[in-house]
């Protein structure tokens, strides 16, 4: 089926798909290199610190609001979660130790203004541990239509952190 | 457009309904995902549901529909793409186009699969499987659920180049027949053989009995 046309094209095709290597290959390399252009600083202790106990806050309020979603939530899991989500809420502000921003050259999704607007920061780690306080009494309390009700006001919280304060997803 | 040929039928309704719900379903989901939570979910919900049914009928719907009708080797491919400005008009799916539906179908089921496990930033808003996951996994399905979005757009920008590039460069309307079904392209060789009823309604039942199903798990 070689007609003369298709033997006058294939190596056309062959150098665009030459082309379109070299281009991956340059693309893959210049990625390598950023990743090990910040991976050559380990992360201070401080950022992993944050990191590891904002996950940790995310999976105890998981465990809440995926038993808040069965018809009969099992209080004995809720109630740790609720306890482990006011401790942390609380650490909060020892979390953002000064030199650990992002214009401090630290790779972190924590935005600069965390640093520049202390007030704004503060009441909004204060809006968070407020509503986590009255969760865990919520939650000892064994109050499944409070705690249903109340942890949109907790989401809410981390939101108005997560839109001012951290880098947008 | 160089001339009218006898209309012949080409796409059978399911497969044409299927596509443009998929057209609306995914703007919708793509307008609400971040903000409206509630109308991005039953968005999610349509799409699985379509995909599903998509699947299906592409081992039991019409011949154009089928998979093993329009999918071909590398060697069919790239026979029809080189000359492809002289090659005669294809009858369903040509060869490169079969390609362009494997991968918007590919990119439809990890959008929807990994959106079924995503969970937000806040661990407010999650998908109906993300309880089978935690946080930390859920998060991740979300970051990919976001990155192969990006991979959908540039697909179907390329599927819509596509459609451009034969209306431009082979002078040939591939929107219309999507809509009616029905192809005025001359000199199209082949014949609609179309589904019986029974199969179109066992696809959509399961396919709305696998949504209903993975709905409830959440």
């Amino acid at each position: 089926m070689k007609t003369p046309s298709q033997s006058v094209r294939w190596p056309h095709f062959r150098r665009g798909l030459m082309g379109v290597a070299l281009v991956v290959l340059i693309a893959g390399c210049n990625q390598q290199a950023a990743e090990q252009a910040t991976s050559d600083e380990p992360l201070p202790r401080a950022v992993s610190e944050r990191q590891e106990g904002f996950k940790a806050l995310g999976a105890a309020f998981k465990i809440i609001n995926d038993q808040l979603k069965t018809d009969s939530p099992d209080m004995a899991a809720i109630v740790p979660a609720a306890a482990q989500m006011n401790e942390l809420a609380g650490q909060i502000p020892t979390w953002f130790p000064a030199g650990t921003g992002p214009d401090d050259g630290v790779k972190t999704d924590a935005l600069a203004t965390v640093w520049s607007d202390p007030e704004g920061f503060s009441a909004a780690q204060t809006r968070l541990a407020e509503a986590t306080t009255r969760l865990q009494a919520l939650a000892t309390a064994g109050d499944a239509a409070g705690l249903r009700e109340h942890v949109k006001m907790v989401g809410a919280s981390c939101g108005g952190c997560h839109d001012n304060f951290r880098v947008k997803q | 457009m160089s001339g009218q040929g006898p209309r012949v039928r080409v796409w059978d309704l399911p497969t044409r309904l299927v596509h443009w719900a998929l057209v609306i379903l995914v703007v919708v989901a793509w307008l609400t995902g971040g903000e409206r939570m509630n109308i991005h979910r039953y968005a999610g919900y349509g799409i699985l549901g379509l995909v599903i049914f998509r699947l299906y009928w592409g081992v039991a719907g019409g011949s154009t529909a089928r998979f093993s009708q329009f999918v071909k080797g590398p060697g069919a491919v790239l026979a029809y793409a080189r000359g492809w400005r002289g090659k005669p008009a294809s009858f369903g799916h040509n060869p490169l186009g079969a390609l362009s539906v494997l991968l918007l179908l590919l990119l439809l089921i990890s959008q929807v699969g990994l959106g079924l496990f995503a969970i937000d930033i806040n661990g407010m808003e999650s998908g109906p499987l993300a309880r089978f996951v935690d946080f930390e996994t859920g998060r991740k399905a979300s970051d990919l659920h976001e990155l192969n979005f990006r991979l959908l757009q540039a697909a179907v920008a390329l599927h819509l180049v596509a459609i451009a590039a034969y209306a431009v460069f082979k002078r040939r309307n591939l929107v219309t027949p999507m809509v009616t079904g029905q192809d005025a392209t001359p000199g199209l060789e082949g014949e609609l053989q179309p589904s019986p009823l029974w199969r179109l309604a066992l696809g959509v039942a399961i396919s709305v009995l696998v949504v209903v199903l993975i709905a409830r798990a959440g």
